[in-house]
């Protein structure tokens, strides 16, 4: 999205700078065509003027020339020429008559040069030769000055010229400083020879143009064009602005010849690029601001357009999202559910709704409070400000089916935040089917360490009664016998009869006290059943997963398929296996290699044969009857009823156990018990 | 034959208890033979006088019950009291099954041994009894010939002699000289006798 706004910017920006620029660059040269129209007009008055102010000096002096006392030089003609300088002397510094050879023979005001051979000047040397009128170059004897020469004649012979001194500065400020192009823009003159006739800059006038512009050649080469007697129009680069000093700037120039007698002198009129930009500025600063509105209405509306365009873009996608979201909130196997900040359920997927009974309608009024147990809203109330502050928080809970049971779940809280503020996600996965397992399981672990309990009572008080009786028995007999012989004798103290009669009577109470531990211990009775060695085995190994996996012990079961079925107390024979997996576990604790394998076959018709076997230290060789007996253990706290338990319990089945060593290591425990009858595989 | 003569076999591996027990029948006015082990007493001749047997349970080499199969594959009448240090209620069963007199847990009074030797007694007189009048009719059955055993065997049935006659593939008559010489010699003189004899003997009907 930024991106492509970034791109969209980036074209209306360059469309923006190619219009102002092409904009700009017509302006411009619209606006220096005007320039050098307008400056060829100032040329032009100014050439023409000043052919005119020469051609009308040719003529005053023509006329003069014309004169018999001028041409004489006589009183008369000298009062005429004072004449003529009086009404002229605002224009001209002198006048002056020269002779054939080119010396003053007359000169008014200035007398002081009469007899002075001037014929060596240019102008002179010019007349004297061609015999036509001549113009000077500017002099600056004391002021910028120009001299003109009108030949005179009498009878057709060349009779020398009347001249004046023409004050140039008049000339200039009438035709050359009237000539001013806004602030930069002003007029200068080179005479045929390229001598600076006038220019605004000081020090420059009657020098070469090609000494004052020896460092800038593009005005060299304009200045060659005006010496051919061209015009044109053509751009320079100078570093002065009349008589300031400036930057070299780019000149707009146009220059055209003036014809100056039988010459010709050149005006450049010329005005720096900054007046001609100086007067785009206007025009700039509109068309900036046009092409900035321009610009901004553009990538405003485009970028309104592209906005548009990716919001509509960005709500399809979002709605198909969010029909994608909705499908696995909904189709979740886990319960979701929304819950706002005071716990009011927000939303509920099918799962959720489905594992508590209810309907979504039902479900959509209820808060987390109404499904909670008290204790399960407890630990939520307790959760719920860390979670709102981040955590994920995972619990056990317990919920209200619409029923009325209970269900197990484990939750997940975690925090959901978004335009409308902080909602707390709930994932419930369901655990009553795992809590049932585990409470069955440990059901099953409880019957057993029961069951391993009361045989083991069972046990020692067997084999304690067994101990005990057989003495208590003989006593009993010896007392009975000895009471016999006595009885029979004649003369035998009566105190004899009374203790034999009392061995007889304690040793009977005797019997009496096991016989009732004994009655009480065995009150479990067996409950035979048919049973699935194979299943009793698998669900016993489930039993040991954890041990054996914290053991690193590797176990298999190779268990016969379709094996017959036994007569047998479940529990009964599950502790066995118990007592015999746990032994197995045992001798292998200091092992490395830890191979437990469970087996069942059937090893002769209509009898199941299971063995354990493992990779432990194996059974003493000299102890190998001793196993089975009472109180035998090799375990520091071992009572050494496990295997007599297990002896007995097979016995009570009317099967059989035994242990053997293995051949490479360890022992393996057999039991074989009979088949039901009909059953044989 | 009277019990005054008899003769009460103990077998009981714990040398003290067999010791009280010698004593104690021994006082009681009985004759004792005493022995350690099942394998000692079966070696013992068979005396032909009344007898019981007090056995432990729980005997080294085989154990009460087995010695008890063994003297009944032994054809052996001989009664047998077991004794146990601590009896468990399926093997009193199966020992009071198989024809045990009384099964005594240790320790027990002088006064229900006796009675149950006394008992045990009573039922060995009986046996013997029995015995010899088997044994009578067996040397009188044995003087059949293979054919009046045959019809003897028709006889118990309850048919008349044609129905044997023809079973048997002979005439009437014949059957009629055999049954007269089954009697004659089984020292009988009606059909209930001899189907009661050969009940007895354990000779099967025909059918």
């Amino acid at each position: 999205m930024k991106k492509r706004t970034l791109i969209v910017f980036a074209i209306f920006l360059s469309a923006s700078v190619f219009l102002f620029n092409s904009f700009y660059k017509e302006s411009k040269s619209i606006a220096i065509a005007k320039l050098n129209g307008e400056q060829m007009i100032h040329a032009k008055q100014a050439a023409r003027g000043i052919e005119g102010f020469f051609e009308m000096w040719t003529r005053s002096l023509t006329y003069l020339s014309n004169i018999d006392q001028i041409v004489d030089i006589d009183t008369a003609g000298k009062r005429y020429l004072e004449l003529f300088y009086d009404v002229n002397q605002d224009q001209i510094m002198s006048i002056t008559r020269l002779d054939e050879r080119g010396v003053i023979i007359y000169n008014f005001p200035s007398t002081s040069s009469l007899g002075i051979d001037i014929s060596d000047q240019k102008h002179v040397r010019q007349l004297l030769q061609v015999h036509k009128p001549v113009i000077s170059d500017v002099f600056k004897p004391l002021r910028d000055s120009i001299a003109m020469h009108v030949p005179i004649f009498r009878g057709g012979v060349f009779k020398g010229s009347i001249g004046v001194l023409i004050n140039f500065e008049s000339l200039t400020r009438r035709y050359f400083d009237a000539i001013k192009i806004g602030k930069t823009g002003y007029a200068w003159v080179v005479s045929r020879d390229g001598t600076q006739l006038y220019s605004p800059v000081p020090g420059h006038t009657g020098k070469s143009v090609f000494e004052n512009a020896r460092d800038f050649p593009s005005v060299i080469v304009m200045v060659n064009d005006m010496l051919k007697g061209h015009s044109g129009v053509t751009t320079y680069l100078f570093d002065r602005v009349g008589a300031r000093e400036a930057k070299e700037a780019r000149k707009y120039a146009v220059y055209m010849p003036v014809k100056v007698g039988d010459t010709f002198w050149s005006i450049v009129v010329a005005t720096s690029e900054e007046d001609v930009f100086a007067g785009l500025v206007s025009v700039r600063k509109k068309l900036l601001v046009v092409i900035c509105v321009l610009f901004i209405f553009g990538t405003v509306f485009s970028t309104l357009a592209a906005k548009g365009w990716f919001i509509v873009k960005e709500v399809e996608g979002r709605r198909k999202a969010e029909q994608r979201y909705h499908q696995l909130f909904e189709d979740a196997s886990e319960g979701i559910v929304l819950l706002n900040d005071r716990g009011s359920i927000e939303a509920a997927n099918e799962s959720f709704v489905k594992r508590h009974g209810y309907t979504k309608e039902e479900i959509a009024n209820m808060s987390f409070k109404d499904l909670a147990t008290p204790e399960t809203f407890k630990v939520f109330a307790e959760m719920n400000p860390r979670v709102l502050a981040g955590e994920t928080l995972r619990f056990e809970a317990e919920q209200y089916h619409k029923g009325g049971h209970i269900v197990s779940f484990e939750v997940v809280l975690d925090l959901m935040r978004d335009d409308d503020g902080k909602r707390i996600v709930a994932f419930y996965r369901d655990v009553t089917e795992r809590k049932q397992a585990e409470s069955d399981k440990a059901q099953l672990r409880h019957e057993l360490a029961h069951l391993a309990g009361v045989m083991a009572m069972n046990e020692i008080s067997t084999s304690l009664a067994h101990e005990i009786n057989q003495p208590l028995g003989a006593i009993l007999n010896n007392a009975s016998a000895a009471k016999l012989l006595v009885s029979r004798a004649t003369d035998t103290p009566d105190d004899i009869s009374e203790i034999l009669a009392d061995i007889i009577q304690d040793a009977k109470r005797a019997g009496d006290v096991i016989r009732k531990i004994r009655g009480m211990m065995a009150n479990e009775e067996a409950l035979f059943e048919p049973l699935d060695m194979n299943a009793l085995i698998e669900e016993t190994e489930k039993l040991f997963r954890n041990a054996v996996s914290m053991q690193n012990v590797s176990i298999s079961l190779v268990l016969q398929p379709d094996l017959a079925r036994v007569k047998g107390d479940r529990v009964r024979l599950q502790q066995v296996l118990v007592n015999l997996i746990t032994n197995a576990l045992e001798s292998m604790q200091k092992k490395t290699t830890k191979i437990l394998t469970i087996r069942s076959k059937m090893q002769a018709p209509g009898e199941v044969t299971v063995s354990i076997s493992d990779s432990g230290i194996g059974i003493n060789a000299a102890k190998k009857d001793d196993v089975f007996k009472p109180f035998y253990t090799t375990k520091k706290e071992g009572l050494g009823m496990g295997l007599r338990i297990c002896k007995s319990i097979i016995e009570e089945h009317g099967g059989r156990i035994w242990a053997e060593n293995n051949p490479d290591a360890g022992a393996t425990f057999s039991f074989s018990l009979k088949t039901l009858p009909g059953e044989s595989a | 034959m009277s019990i005054a003569n008899a003769v009460i076999y103990i077998v009981e591996d714990d040398a003290s208890f067999r010791k009280s027990m010698e004593r104690l029948v021994r006082a009681s006015g009985f004759e004792v033979a005493a022995f350690e082990s099942a394998d000692a007493f079966l070696k013992h001749p068979d005396i032909r006088r009344p007898a019981c047997l007090l056995l432990d349970v729980q005997l080294p080499d085989i154990d009460g019950l087995e010695l008890q199969q063994k003297l009944r594959e032994r054809s052996s009448s001989l009664p047998i009291i077991f004794m146990t240090g601590h009896g468990t209620i399926p093997m009193s069963v199966q020992a009071m099954k198989k024809g045990a007199i009384d099964f005594l847990p240790k320790p027990f009074a002088a006064q229900d041994l006796h009675s149950a030797i006394l008992k045990a007694l009573e039922r060995d007189v009986e046996n013997r009894k029995q015995e010899i009048q088997v044994s009578k009719i067996q040397s009188l059955v044995a003087t059949l010939t293979p054919r009046e055993k045959e019809v003897l065997r028709w006889v118990i049935t309850g048919k008349l002699n044609k129905q044997i006659a023809a079973a048997l593939g002979t005439t009437e008559k014949t059957i009629k000289v055999h049954r007269s010489r089954i009697m004659h010699k089984t020292k009988v003189t009606s059909v209930a006798e001899l189907v009661r004899l050969a009940e007895k003997v354990n000779i099967p009907a025909a059918i």
